[in-house]
């Protein structure tokens, strides 16, 4: 605990405040229903379309505004940042355990297997992710699970490539060779010998794939391919906003700050993060 | 190297067919497009008489074999929703997306190089904390709520340009920018980062002690070398500005293929859907594949081990 809170105050200026907001961003998150100053469906059909507070016609009821239907953009933003994180992680974390996973078994076994699983990953960059997404969400429905699901299972690419190439390199190490030579079976050298020393790069990647799935959440939401109108999320909030830019441009531009702030703080944090583990992943993403 | 180049295209066509397939697979295993076709008080028997038409109630080998058969024989069917033949639809609608794709292109790309090298050579200065802000920013902003906010900006505010629409070049400015800002920002991190490398070398320093001229040391041993490690990658981001074009089209009504895949997509439309894809997956493979090329021809030990 010590060396973490040395490494956090050694960190650039940029990584202290990605990790301020991130905190933030968390507790918020679990907190929604305490700090919301109103429930999340409430409608206040006199205060519709009311403008943020530091506007003229603003009022301190709504400090951000309401929308067409007189519900109050604080609260949805509040809950909406639980809906990002979700996805972000849990999504984070499907295409993580199914890459680095994929990215092991292709760089040890090599072979026919690191062929099946090289032309995987050809077909997959051949195609941009977020039409195989849509597609995907279009069949499967759309809804909170199924947008992470899918997310997930699309998201695997940078990692398996990655870990695949890095495997390659580290499997030629004494280390390995001498695991080989006293009879260890594959599975404990695969876990107990690489995945060490790949699992950086992994966590790194991670980092900014939270980032990278909020964005691609917000924009599948956003084109209506993503999670229901019903909840609110910040990508179904921009949404909305658009049918009302020309007179209720609020709506527009604060769940897109929310977005940007958040996904700027995500991204400080990884850069953070590769620098100081492992600066060969410069530009990979 | 006609061999190499040969064998490059083998590789794309498979690529190609995998993805075909890939489509192919997921559609007809969870999607069930004579369900929206059909009225609420419809009878089974409706349903059913709307697959047959479709040719959905055979055995999911035999449509296939029958897809690729149309497919290599320049048929890819009709439109389940706009009941034309897919081919005139995307004859239509391609145009609008090549324009905007190669705008974008032509505009940025330049753009991210002068400005990725420039704030390499000049790094600290207050045109690289400025590239590298806007760098910083193009990564975590949604191409779709920039797009909006520009809208807001410079159509409902200052009313400068138009909403949406197509047609004028006026009309172009906003989704021009929407779509190159992300490739724009990746490609100038990357040059900067790779010049940033390269600068350092030793042969940089030699080039320097024999009084070469610093323009041509930046151009000809710093920016060549450091394009080595930007094309392929500027490849695979090109194929995602073409991606983008979904997003962009919607929001400013452009007739293109991008608007054309989410509408296909939303109402099961198979066989638009499957060729639309095809046509992206077609145009990220050409990219990849000149990108390969010009990697070659850029890097002589490659061309020298492909000629041996």
């Amino acid at each position: 605990m010590k060396n973490v809170w040395k490494t956090i105050s050694r960190s650039t200026r940029t990584a202290k405040f990605g990790l301020v907001v991130m905190a933030l961003w968390i507790i918020v998150a679990v907190l929604a229903p305490v700090i919301a100053p109103y429930d999340i469906n409430d409608i206040d059909i006199a205060q519709r379309l009311a403008p943020p507070a530091w506007e003229k016609k603003g009022t301190i009821e709504h400090v951000l505004g309401t929308d067409q239907l007189g519900r109050d953009v604080l609260t949805r933003l509040i809950y909406g940042s639980r809906i990002s994180l979700i996805v972000g992680i849990v999504a984070g974390a499907v295409g993580m355990v199914i890459g680095v996973v994929l990215g092991l078994i292709a760089g040890y076994f090599g072979g026919a297997v690191d062929a099946i699983i090289s032309r995987m990953i050809d077909v997959m960059l051949a195609f941009p992710f977020i039409f195989l997404a849509m597609l995907l969400v279009a069949a499967l429905g759309s809804s909170l699970g199924n947008v992470i699901i899918v997310l997930g299972i699309t998201g695997w690419v940078p990692y398996a490539r990655t870990i695949r190439a890095q495997v390659l390199s580290v499997k030629e190490k004494e280390f390995v060779k001498a695991a080989n030579a006293i009879g260890c079976r594959d599975l404990r050298i695969i876990f107990k010998q690489i995945l060490p020393s790949v699992v950086d790069s992994a966590i790194i990647l991670g980092t900014m794939d939270v980032g990278t799935n909020i964005l691609a959440e917000a924009s599948l939401t956003f084109l209506g391919l993503g999670i229901p109108p019903s909840i609110a999320t910040w990508g179904n909030m921009i949404a909305n906003g658009r049918d009302y830019i020309f007179n209720a441009g609020w709506l527009t531009t604060i769940p897109g700050i929310a977005l940007l702030i958040g996904c700027l703080s995500i991204n400080f944090v990884g850069d953070w993060l590769r620098d100081v583990r492992d600066p060969r992943l410069r530009g990979v993403d | 190297m006609i061999r190499y180049i040969i064998r490059r295209l083998l590789q794309t066509v498979l690529v190609l067919f995998l993805v075909m397939t890939l489509v192919f697979v997921i559609l007809r295993v969870v999607g069930d497009p004579a369900k929206m076709m059909v009225t609420p008080d419809s009878s089974y028997e409706d349903l059913q008489n709307i697959r047959r038409i479709l040719g959905l109630d055979q055995p999911i080998w035999k449509q296939y074999l029958n897809y690729l058969s149309d497919v290599l024989r320049g048929d890819f069917g009709s439109s389940y929703y706009f009941e034309r033949p897919v081919i005139d639809l995307l004859k239509e609608r391609l145009p609008a997306t090549l324009k905007l794709g190669f705008i974008s292109l032509a505009v940025s790309l330049p753009l991210a190089l002068l400005f990725g090298v420039i704030s390499a050579i000049k790094r600290n200065s207050l045109l690289d904390n400025a590239v590298t802000t806007f760098v910083v920013m193009g990564r975590s902003i949604p191409t779709f709520w920039f797009a909006s906010l520009m809208v807001l900006i410079f159509s409902v505010q200052l009313k400068w340009l138009p909403a949406s629409g197509y047609g004028e070049t006026r009309q172009l400015i906003m989704p021009v920018i929407a779509m190159s800002s992300g490739m724009g920002a990746s490609v100038t991190r990357l040059t900067r980062s790779a010049m940033l490398d390269v600068m350092r070398q030793d042969y940089i320093t030699t080039a320097r002690a024999k009084g070469a001229a610093e323009t041509k040391v930046i151009i000809k041993h710093g920016l060549h070398n450091a394009l080595l490690a930007v094309v392929t990658f500027v490849a695979l981001q090109i194929g995602y500005m073409f991606a983008g074009s979904v997003v962009v089209e919607s929001i400013f009504a452009i007739p293109g293929i991008g608007r054309l895949i989410v509408t296909a997509i939303k109402g099961y439309d198979f066989p638009l859907i499957q060729a639309s894809t095809l046509i992206f997956a077609l145009i990220f493979s050409i990219i990849n594949c000149v990108a390969d090329l010009c990697y070659t021809l850029i890097d002589p030990r490659i061309s020298f081990r492909i000629n041996k």
